[in-house]
């Protein structure tokens, strides 16, 4: 492959960041080069996050042009589509289902309807991939008793399995194995082999 | 113990806490170098390689004061001080930080002061004459500058800064350069003897790439020697003048001086139009010749060292070529630079760039833009327009559950909404600053970091006829609030100052202040009481209350602004996000979250347009409010804000 970016969006605590991390850090295991670009102003919390992974030999720059990514991965709808112009017409949006709308604007409205959300993204994208990793990282939080959130591994373990994904499943994992410690490992891989499961059954 | 160290917007964990969990801290808590790797390549943030750079060139003195996006180069200085020994500090201020280091540089010492490009400003008394002192042991300034204002006030361009000081300025383009170009940086210092500014942006500072930095062995300190010299260190007004002379005549020896360092870098494609950029916008241009197919049509020339400008190299490259696109981001800086060249060379060709509008003079560059100001000026058709954003409602950042500010504010309502006239608003800059974000919008002006207690001073003395409050953090206390505290103090202003103590400088990843009772590296150290320092400043009458409590601090505020003459309430509680982190590590568990009781809950909002936890949330299909047990923290502020007192109680389970 040439060259592949990824963007990755969300609300600020939700773990973009982190993502985009784990993401890069499998890819400079394989040796190829990667270049992270973050955009977060002052969205320490509740604010709109993005981090552009870059792969390829000749990538330069931390920003890339409307339209030139080749994967949205989004933590939530409204943040996938204020993104979506990123996204080239027939690339692939991986996106969780749990919209999480500002207090103000759930009072005073001013964001679309959700189905709108939806068709917007599928219009653009070739391939629409809707995955309730939230959820999903919900209930492993309760299972294990802890208080850590892992929807961010939920969704690697889901894209991990999208096609023409340009990071595999067992580089993605070998990264989540080195980085986490034995306690919270278990957790970890689980969230992530439930995110390859939630986007295999859509497959399928 | 806390090791002050941890960005909040973004960073990595140190060492000891790595690999401990993953979700609910997240944003804080990345990957970083740490993780194994067969190769020696890591993950480096831009400001990580910085600070690889500094310790490559044998740095032993670090000073800066936090600043988004330059925090994580100090971050990563203080992290790896036990295994290399330099000395690391977060100053006070910039000012101080540079002050510090130049005289480290003094007694023969390596020293980096890092800081935002606003420290600048700050630091610029002493920057400024230090050009004309000079330095001894190689001196780095670190500037990372906010094209497009993402987190400050202006977007002032350092390299303008630097020619306005005279001193010389360096513009990496990425973060692998910026590790070879810091290490320039201090011998270009100790060439010149002069302090060097190394220029970053957000693109740069926050650009994390692979690099392999190789093996740095760790080497003692160098000892420090300072040789007194009074033609040289006093820099009283006689001695000025003829320092003033030797700092022109060094810049003018500058480009023979560093004639072995790559302060330009020339790509040769074609001669149609020869390209000169600098910084990140040389990767936009990169790519963009690349993707336009424009290996041979184009030429490049990378300006690294924007000044001095690199004059003959720049007039070289210009006679060669047809005509000429500069590339940059902010100030025409290049722009003008090489039209004056040009003319002092009797070179006549055509500069394209910011004077005819191709490049945008406000906000920051990007791809398309770069893509079609070189389409354009080679006439090629331009790509048809990308998509363009959806515009949706922003999201805008908010006090997290459990923030002592939001509390203070909720009773700084309470009490304004009793006064009349109602009190003008004097901010500051901190996390509570989003005094001005929803739902409190109680902000009447912001200006700069310490402004809040000078321009109340203003608007007291100017005679404006309402209650002046000026809003003030505990960083910016010790930063730049003591001068205009004291300024009030003295001349007896009508003003009440609101300070907001949350013990940390927590905007910018709670890292430590005289007020936190630690050292930069996590020591104890005695906390610097900012009750009787104000009340040394004039303020007798004071008042401290708890944040939480937000009744004591509406009948404070009420207080203190029917008092004439200066007066300040001190609202303290420590940062909750902070809290949660050293209780986290402390292994006890946090209050249990808050219910809303359903029943009682008579639909008024007042929870959500009043006080605004990103914890609480409305049902629309059920017109009530309701908590989120996974973001509440079981602080209890709101508990006094429903009018009907239905908050309370224990989630189930």
């Amino acid at each position: 492959m040439d060259s592949c970016s990824v963007v990755i969006a969300g609300v600020g605590g939700q773990g973009v960041l982190s993502a985009s991390r784990l993401l890069a850090q499998a890819v400079t295991q394989t040796g190829q080069r990667v270049i992270v670009g973050d955009t977060f102003g002052a969205s320490q919390r509740e604010g709109s996050v993005m981090s552009v992974v870059r792969l390829g030999a000749d990538v330069r720059g931390a920003l890339i042009a409307p339209g030139d990514a080749d994967f949205l991965i989004a933590f939530e709808p409204y943040e996938a589509l204020r993104r979506l112009h990123f996204l080239r017409q027939g690339g692939t949006a991986l996106v969780d289902s749990e919209a999480r709308i500002p207090v103000r604007v759930s009072l005073e409205g001013g964001y679309p309807a959700i189905e709108d959300v939806w068709r917007a993204i599928g219009e653009r994208a070739g391939r629409l991939v809707r995955v309730d990793a939230s959820a999903a990282a919900g209930t492993l939080a309760r299972k294990h008793g802890s208080h850590y959130n892992v929807t961010n591994v939920v969704i690697l373990g889901a894209a991990s399995v999208l096609r023409g994904f340009p990071i595999d499943k067992p580089q993605l994992l070998a990264t989540i194995e080195a980085r986490f410690r034995a306690k919270s490992l278990p957790m970890n891989l689980e969230a992530f082999s439930t995110g390859v499961g939630l986007a295999d059954s859509l497959a399928g | 113990m806390t090791r002050a160290a941890d960005t909040g917007m973004r960073g990595r964990r140190t060492r000891s806490e790595r690999q401990e969990g993953n979700g609910a801290e997240s944003t804080r808590i990345t990957a970083g170098v740490e993780a194994t790797s067969s190769r020696s390549e890591k993950l480096l943030l831009g400001n990580q390689a910085v600070a690889w750079g500094a310790i490559a060139a044998g740095v032993d003195f670090a000073a800066g004061y936090p600043g988004t996006p330059s925090s994580e180069v100090l971050q990563e200085l203080i992290e790896t001080a036990p295994e290399y020994g330099h000395y690391v500090e977060w100053s006070v201020n910039e000012k101080v930080a540079v002050e510090a280091a130049a005289a480290a540089s003094w007694s023969g010492q390596r020293s980096i002061a890092v800081m935002k490009h606003l420290g600048l400003n700050v630091a610029s008394d002493a920057l400024t004459t230090l050009a004309y002192t000079g330095v001894r042991g190689g001196m780095v300034i670190f500037s990372a500058g906010d094209a497009q204002c993402h987190t400050s006030s202006n977007e002032l361009d350092a390299r303008a800064f630097a020619q306005f000081a005279s001193l010389p300025v360096l513009d990496p383009s990425n973060p692998k350069e910026a590790f070879r170009l810091i290490q320039d940086a201090f011998g270009i210092s100790e060439r010149l003897e002069l302090p060097v500014i190394v220029n970053s942006t957000p693109r740069l500072s926050h650009t994390s790439v692979s690099l392999d930095i190789g093996g740095i062995a760790p080497r003692s300190r160098r000892l420090p020697r300072f040789a007194a010299d009074r033609t040289r260190w006093i820099c009283v007004a006689a001695l000025a003048l003829r320092r003033h002379a030797w700092l022109t005549e060094r810049l003018s020896e500058a480009p023979d001086l560093l004639d072995d360092y790559p302060l330009v870098e020339r790509i040769d494609g074609g001669k149609d139009i020869g390209i000169l950029t600098s910084g990140v916008a040389h990767s936009y241009v990169l790519e963009a010749v690349a993707e336009l197919g424009l290996g041979n049509r184009v030429s490049i020339l990378k300006v690294t060292q924007s000044y001095p400008f690199p004059l003959r190299s720049v007039c070289d490259f210009a006679a060669d070529m047809r005509e000429l696109l500069v590339v940059e981001e902010l100030a025409p800086f290049i722009e003008d630079q090489t039209r004056i060249a040009l003319q002092k060379a009797a070179i006549v060709k055509t500069v394209r760039g910011k004077s005819d509008a191709l490049v945008p003079l406000v906000g920051e560059l990007d791809p398309a833009i770069v893509r079609d100001a070189i389409a354009s000026v080679l006439g090629i058709e331009p790509e048809p327009a990308g998509p363009t954003p959806v515009d949706l409602p922003v999201r805008p950042p908010l006090f997290c559950p459990g923030c002592p500010h939001r509390s203070t504010y909720y009773g700084l309502r309470q009490a304004a909404q009793a006064l009349d006239p109602k009190p003008l608003v004097v901010g500051d800059i901190g996390c509570y600053t989003l005094v001005n974000s929803y739902p409190f919008e109680m902000l009447d002006t912001l200006l700069c970091m310490g402004s809040g207690a000078g321009m109340a001073h203003g608007f007291s003395r100017a005679g404006l006829d309402r209650p002046i409050l000026a809003i003030m953090g505990d960083s910016t206390f010790f930063h730049s609030g003591l001068s205009p505290l004291a300024n009030i103090g003295y001349h007896r202003s009508n003003v009440t100052v609101l300070l907001l103590d949350n013990r940390y400088t927590a905007m910018t990843g709670f890292q430590a202040n005289p007020g936190t009772g630690l050292t930069s590296t996590g020591d104890p150290a005695r906390r610097l009481s900012i009750a009787e320092t104000a009340r040394a400043l004039g303020f007798d009458n004071l008042a401290t209350v708890d944040a939480h409590d937000s009744s004591s601090v509406a009948e404070a505020i009420t207080n203190a602004v029917r008092h004439d003459g200066p007066s300040i309430v001190i609202s303290e509680a420590p940062c909750a996000l902070q809290e949660a982190r050293l209780r986290g590590r402390q292994r006890t568990s946090p209050r249990p979250p808050l219910t809303i009781n359903s029943e009682a809950c008579v639909g008024c909002q007042s929870c959500l347009t009043a006080f605004g936890c990103s914890a609480i949330g409305w049902d629309n299909a059920t017109g009530k409010a309701y908590i989120d047990p996974g973001k509440c923290v079981g602080c209890g502020d709101c508990v006094v804000v429903c009018p009907v007192g239905a908050i309370g109680g224990e989630a189930d389970g």
